[in-house]
């Protein structure tokens, strides 16, 4: 028998969460920002949990010059560096390093590749990673067709004919419209197989995100009024209060429906609104979540407001505006908000509409998903003891405050009959207390032990692109907005409110 | 009887605790909660509990190592915590109730209670008005055996999980006979823990460890016996080594490894200065060939090393796993985080 074929006997009930197929990670773009502020911060993280195989070792690829020494500096500098690690173990971040290594190259650069193929092989040796190798793809989209292109041409995207297996993760934005995400699937597809493309959206690796799941489907109460009957609408606020940070020629590119609605946006939506998979495998998983992308009623670009600020305040301190900002055009007609009205026409939503909203330079950074259930159909109450009456809201905070809140109508207490609204509050880390994993470690544990329930699909990037292409390729022909439209530290522009408001709702102040 | 070290304990009402009415405690701690939320910015935290946790301890100064263990538990696990200690000083119809000192900082859902070891009934109805409703009760049993305990027989419907120690039942063999009854509680329907299980975890976790290194699992076919090396303390008889947790690892090594079955030699080594019982070597063998796999305690640097000799007796792999902290603490922690039976554990203790 080979010894491939062996499974350890030892292992059932130890630590079912950590990979246990040896792996080699190559890193694409290995001295970029992400790879520095989260990728090897994640690596390091896994390795002191003890959930890294113990065949394990990193590869660098970058266009950089650096030695695998400066590559292994690099890691102590990311780790010491990153407010996301945890417990600072000098043992683990030294048995980590030792197992770094680096390849500096061009990415159309066959003869770099042909170096890459080496070390992977020397370290097949090395660590007896049997051919088994992740590619994280952390570059501009627009390389990673080249890339797996070289990959292929290389031999290491995993031929029948080679032993191992072989998995790519790739970023976020997985194109820039329909057309760009359809060609980037179709270059991929050339030469590999879907299960083994990772499109990683770092959302989906949050906890409070895998929480909606499980407060939706492990609780018998909320299904049954999860629907058109009890849910009057559903808000989901997507909002930053910083700026660009420095990354003004990447939002120029961008804007807020590329960076935030047609991904993050479209990931709420979906946990929020699908069915109720069979099973949480990774297909029955993403056919819900796409059942209901595709299912959203095409924008009306009535319902779509944008909106871009100038200068203001956040947080009490001026902050200029958009176009003020570095590497911005001073006539950008780039949004940096976003407000739509959603509807999923489906048995279980039909008319209920879903009010996404999204921007930069809010006055908090918050995500939330608020559903807004009816009001009682009857109040036996008089209107003068009603202090507040606007129905139930479960609101699904992601970010920061982690947690859950249910506004419900109570007496106020005294001789009277007076009503008003009070939150009961669920605190996720009040309740659990443990530091939560970093999106990444969770998603780079998912893609080892080969579970892509987390990640996006093909068909689902492109029903996401779908929706919002029209939408974004009507604001780009029309130029006749005035933007600024909103202050810095507002909750975006006027006609937001009159979005809603026309449906005699309000936005919520979350 | 050689049992956890309590260190220099002392009892919670010498400590700062402040007493309370039994009735009163739950109200006192919701004034509490109230003087929590009005103190605090931001969104306030939920009072919200995942189980109710019934410690009993036999000793009045155990109960102050209890409150540190508690502490740290707080910060992982949101628990109400009703800690019932015996003390034959206190009147039988008296029991008394303390709660931490006001710290608006340091809210903790913690009551303990004192009870006159006799007053069984009076303890369990304290525990009975005292938890949080609607949530699973877990008993940490931080005594010897609880049988023929009338408290443990009063409180035993309630609980959902049950953690012992048996190193507090004695350490050895028989030690595991009461677990096992434990695990028959019921007709099964009660989920137990052993902090004894849970500290041999690391030989567990690293011998699994090894064998995901395909090389070394490939000389899996070649094992056909095991020895499991403790320490004994000489001067005790056979029966009173402290064979516990060389016999959980036989037992899990065989019904993990089912070859190994009436396979696994446990062999008392004379250690002086060393714990009883502490576990030294895990050594895979092979009658047919020179394969083995040697997993051993290293004192410095402190860990276990590895090493996997092939069928030729050369060297494939050797390796080393740093010590992992072992507090009590954790070691409930580790024992509350899942509600869950543990299969694996009862196997192992059916095994042996």
């Amino acid at each position: 028998m080979a010894a491939t074929q062996l499974v350890n006997p030892f292992r059932e009930g130890l630590r079912e969460d950590r990979a246990t197929t040896p792996v080699q990670i190559v890193i694409f773009g290995a001295s970029g920002d992400l790879t520095n502020r989260k990728l090897l911060p994640a690596l390091y993280n896994l390795a002191q949990a003890d959930l890294l195989p113990e065949n394990f070792c990193v590869v660098g690829f970058a266009r950089s010059e650096m030695t695998d020494d400066q590559f292994r500096d690099a890691l102590r500098k990311s780790v010491a560096e990153s407010g996301e690690v945890r417990v600072r173990d000098e043992r683990v971040l030294d048995e980590l390093a030792k197992r770094c290594y680096y390849v500096s190259g061009m990415f159309d650069d066959k003869s770099a590749f042909a170096r890459l193929a080496k070390v992977l092989a020397e370290n097949d040796q090395r660590y007896n990673t049997a051919g088994n190798r992740i590619f994280y793809i952390s570059t501009p989209a627009s390389l990673f067709g080249i890339i797996v292109e070289q990959l292929h041409d290389a031999g290491l995207t995993g031929a029948p004919d080679t032993p191992g297996s072989v998995r790519i993760i790739v970023e976020k934005p997985f194109g820039r419209d329909l057309a760009s995400a359809k060609a980037l699937n179709t270059e991929m597809l050339a030469y590999l197989r879907e299960d083994q493309i990772y499109r990683i959206d770092h959302y989906l690796g949050k906890e409070t995100v895998q929480n909606i799941l499980v407060l939706r489907f492990a609780n018998g109460i909320f299904e049954p009024i999860w629907d058109r009957n009890y849910v009057d609408s559903v808000q989901i606020t997507v909002a930053e209060s910083l700026g660009l940070e420095g990354r003004g020629s990447f939002y120029e590119e961008t804007g807020v429906i590329r960076d935030i609605v047609q991904n993050h946006g479209m990931q709420l939506l979906s946990l929020v609104g699908m069915e109720p998979p069979t099973t949480f495998d990774a297909r029955d998983f993403r056919d819900e979540k796409v059942r209901v992308i595709e299912a959203i009623r095409p924008i009306d670009l009535k319902e779509a407001v944008r909106g871009q600020y100038g200068p203001g305040y956040v947080n009490g301190q001026p902050v200029p505006g958009y176009r003020e900002e570095p590497n911005v055009s001073p006539s950008s007609m780039v949004p940096t908000f976003s407000a739509l009205r959603l509807f999923v026409d489906n048995w279980r939503w039909a008319g209920v509409p879903f009010y996404l909203r999204a921007g930069k330079r809010m006055p908090k950074r918050v995500t939330e998903i608020a559903i807004q259930f009816k009001e009682a159909p009857h109040l036996p109450f008089r209107k003068s003891q009603i202090e507040q009456a606007e129905g139930n809201v479960l609101a699904l905070r992601i970010q920061p405050d982690e947690g859950v809140t249910l506004k419900l109508e109570a007496k106020v207490p005294g001789p009277s009959m007076r009503i008003r609204s009070v939150a009961m509050d669920f605190s996720y880390g009040a309740t659990f207390g443990t530091e939560d994993a970093s999106p990444y470690e969770r998603l780079i544990l998912d893609c080892m032990k080969g579970d892509q329930t987390l990640f996006d699909r093909a068909d689902g990037v492109e029903a996401a692109w779908s929706l919002v292409d029209p939408l974004l390729q009507a604001w780009d022909a029309d130029k006749s907005m005035t933007f600024p439209n909103y202050a810095a530290g507002t909750w975006g522009p006027k006609q937001a409110e009159e979005l809603i408001r026309r449906d005699g709702r309000a936005w919520r102040l979350p | 009887m050689s049992v956890p070290e309590d260190g220099a304990a002392t009892p919670v009402w010498t400590a700062g605790f402040s007493p309370v009415k039994v009735e009163q405690a739950e109200a006192t701690l919701t004034e509490r909660w109230r003087e929590v939320v009005a103190s605090s910015s931001g969104t306030p935290s939920a009072r919200a509990l995942t189980l109710n946790l019934v410690t009993y301890v036999d000793r009045p100064t155990a109960s102050g190592e209890v409150s540190k263990v508690l502490t740290q538990i707080a910060e992982t696990h949101s628990v109400r915590a009703v800690t019932i200690i015996e003390d034959a000083t206190v009147q039988e119809d008296a029991p008394q109730a303390f709660i931490r000192p006001d710290d608006v900082d340091e809210f903790s859902e913690e009551v303990f209670v004192r009870v006159n070891p006799r007053a069984a009934q009076s303890a369990a109805s304290v525990v009975l008005a005292l938890l949080a409703a609607d949530l699973p009760v877990y008993l940490w049993w931080r005594s010897d055996t609880p049988f023929g305990r009338p408290l443990f027989r009063l409180i035993a419907p309630l609980v959902k999980k049950i953690v012992v120690d048996s190193m507090r039942f004695g350490d050895t063999t028989a030690a595991l006979d009461t677990l096992r009854r434990l695990t028959e509680q019921r007709a099964g329907h009660v989920a137990v823990a052993d902090l004894n299980w849970k500290r041999i975890k690391p030989w567990r976790r690293e011998i699994a460890a090894c064998f995901d290194d395909p090389a070394v699992l490939a000389l899996l076919r070649e094992f056909d016996k095991c020895r499991i090396e403790y320490a004994v303390d000489t001067g005790q008889p056979d029966a009173q080594h402290k064979t516990a947790r060389a016999a959980l690892i036989a037992g899990w090594l065989a019904c993990c490894f089912s070859r190994l079955r009436g396979r696994v030699r446990l062999e008392p080594v004379p250690a002086d200065g060393v714990r009883a019982g502490r576990i030294f070597a895990v050594l895979f063998q092979s009658t047919k060939s020179r394969a083995a796999l040697s997993l051993t305690r290293q004192e410095e640097p402190r860990g276990i090393a590895a090493e996997a000799r092939d069928a030729r007796g050369e060297i494939v792999r050797v390796r080393f796993f740093p010590e992992s902290q072992q507090t009590e603490a954790q070691l409930l922690h580790r024992s509350i985080d899942d509600p869950a039976r543990d299969p694996v554990f009862e196997a192992a203790l059916a095994e042996e």
